[in-house]
């Protein structure tokens, strides 16, 4: 058993604070909204694309409390699934360097989520090989997906009833994708809590976490540049960047450690709430539960409409760049767009019966790992986790079902960072 | 070889033209494969290219289609 794993073992206090879906959203100063698809729905239909910053238009007024919301910028929301799509593939158009403006602290620039064209491209181009479907069902899996899922399954089975969220979804991806960088094992939780402080916090939460995480990271790169290990950063460490005249350049120490917070924030931050909101719907379903069950070949199917029913973010920005008609609206160049994804991904004229979770859908592609040049780095490993995950709870929590003595699992969050507020099951 | 690629699937991503250029094209300046025709023959010389491209893309939007024997 790797180290990886036995830390895993060990019950951390600390898990249950920072993997609370409705905690986090207000520790982040955002507002907790149930149910937002109704009013997403209705605001569709007046208008595939309208004038005002979504949680304005959703009645919340101007003042904030949602991600991306900048009161008195001139802003637009997009909700139709053409609009979204095409905003999110015309890149140039569209503009990722809106980021810019909301990472005060400069701990995500220059990464791939931040630029544009050529800049993006290269960069993209050389961490693009780390992701690739074959290498999340070999390298990712092999190396530390099974291990992970099986410690944590391994200490739910022998009990009759857990919660799957903060036992099983909570843990899994942090740790993953934290391994799979090469973090230490023993630095996991505290890197987690350092990225979440670092991003949009005031004060001296905001600066130590900041220079924590920088500090983890700077050890790991320094000692992978001595010597290489079978893992991410050293993988980071010996890649080139391909620049547009045709010369090469190796990643810099910053754009290593940006790029780790990125993917480690985006990885850790995103799958166990999908993974969460997958296995609610099952519970919720237990006819489809029990298709699923009976026929594996169904998990990836099973995950592409758990994502597209309720993904976890329901909203990305954009900077449009020059002036624009997108869907019958004019833009003018300098507004900032409100991608919708929630709408975008139950819109009735792409998806009959929309709000419905059916796993029997014939696949359509929806935006839930978004598209375009930026299209989800990490979606495959992501994928992968929750199909070993899926398989683990069919294979070894036997006729798993909710445990109706305990309150009632909701889906919850602000528009962005959704997720399930528990999900108490029981089993055998 | 052939190859096939769903249009519906086809996210924009771009990935197939960034690491085949030689083999797929960016349409419409962002459609990241041949929009007109699902079915595409591949020339010989083509093949390791066209199997490249499909392999990295995103949606798995692109299927190779071996000749039979």
């Amino acid at each position: 058993m790797s180290r990886y794993a036995e830390i895993l073992k060990n019950e951390d206090p600390r898990i249950a604070e920072v993997f609370d879906v409705e905690a986090e959203t207000e520790r982040e100063g955002y507002l907790v909204i149930e149910d937002p698809f109704p009013s997403l729905a209705k605001l569709m239909a007046k208008a595939p694309v309208q004038k005002g910053m979504l949680g304005e238009l959703l009645g919340y007024g101007d003042q904030g409390g949602f991600h991306f919301h900048v009161p008195g910028q001139l802003t637009y929301t997009a909700f139709s699934f053409e609009a979204v799509s095409r905003a999110l593939i015309e890149n140039q158009t569209f503009s990722s360097e809106v980021y810019d403006d909301f990472d005060n602290n400069a701990q995500l620039s220059n990464t791939i989520l931040h630029t544009v064209g050529s800049r993006h491209r290269s960069m993209r181009n050389a961490i693009q090989p780390f992701f690739t479907p074959d290498v999340a069902e070999s390298w990712w899996n092999d190396k530390i997906i099974a291990e992970t899922v099986e410690t944590l399954i391994s200490k739910i089975e022998v009990k009759t009833s857990a919660d799957l969220f903060l036992e099983l979804c909570a843990r899994m991806p942090v740790h993953v994708v934290s391994a799979g960088f090469g973090i230490d094992p023993d630095e996991i939780v505290t890197f987690r809590i350092a990225l979440l402080g670092g991003g949009h916090r005031e004060g001296e939460d905001r600066v130590d976490g900041l220079k924590t995480s920088h500090d983890i990271l700077d050890r790991v790169i320094d000692a992978r540049r001595r010597k290489p290990e079978n893992d991410i950063i050293s993988k980071f460490v010996q890649a080139e960047i391909t620049l547009d005249d045709g010369s090469t350049r190796p990643f810099t120490n910053e754009e290593i450690i940006n790029h780790c917070r990125l993917i480690v924030l985006a990885g850790g931050g995103t799958t166990w709430r999908q993974l969460g909101i997958t296995l609610f719907a099952l519970l919720n379903n237990p006819d489809q539960l029990e298709a699923a069950k009976a026929d594996r070949s169904l998990l990836p199917k099973v995950i592409l409409e758990s994502a597209r029913w309720h993904a976890t973010d329901l909203i990305f920005p954009r900077r449009v760049e020059k002036d624009v008609n997108l869907a019958g609206v004019d833009i003018p160049q300098g507004a900032m767009l409100h991608m919708c994804l929630g709408s975008a991904n139950r819109d009735p004229a792409r998806w009959e019966n929309p709000d419905k979770f059916d796993i029997s859908r014939p696949i359509q592609r929806a935006l839930a790992f978004g598209g375009g040049p930026h299209s989800c780095l990490g979606q495959h490993v992501s994928r992968q986790e929750m199909v070993v995950a899926l398989n683990a709870v069919f294979d070894r929590l036997p006729n798993v079902r909710w445990d109706t003595s305990k309150p009632p699992a909701r889906l919850t969050g602000g528009l962005f960072t959704r997720g399930p507020s528990a999900l108490p099951v029981v089993f055998g | 070889m052939k190859v096939r690629v769903a249009p519906d699937l086809c996210c924009g991503a771009q990935r197939c033209a960034e690491v085949a250029p030689q083999f797929y094209k960016i349409v419409d300046g962002f459609n990241a494969f041949v929009s007109e025709h699902e079915v595409h023959d591949v020339p010989p010389d083509m093949e390791e290219a066209a199997v490249r491209g499909a392999k990295e893309c995103p949606e798995r939007a692109i299927r190779i289609i071996e000749d039979e024997a």
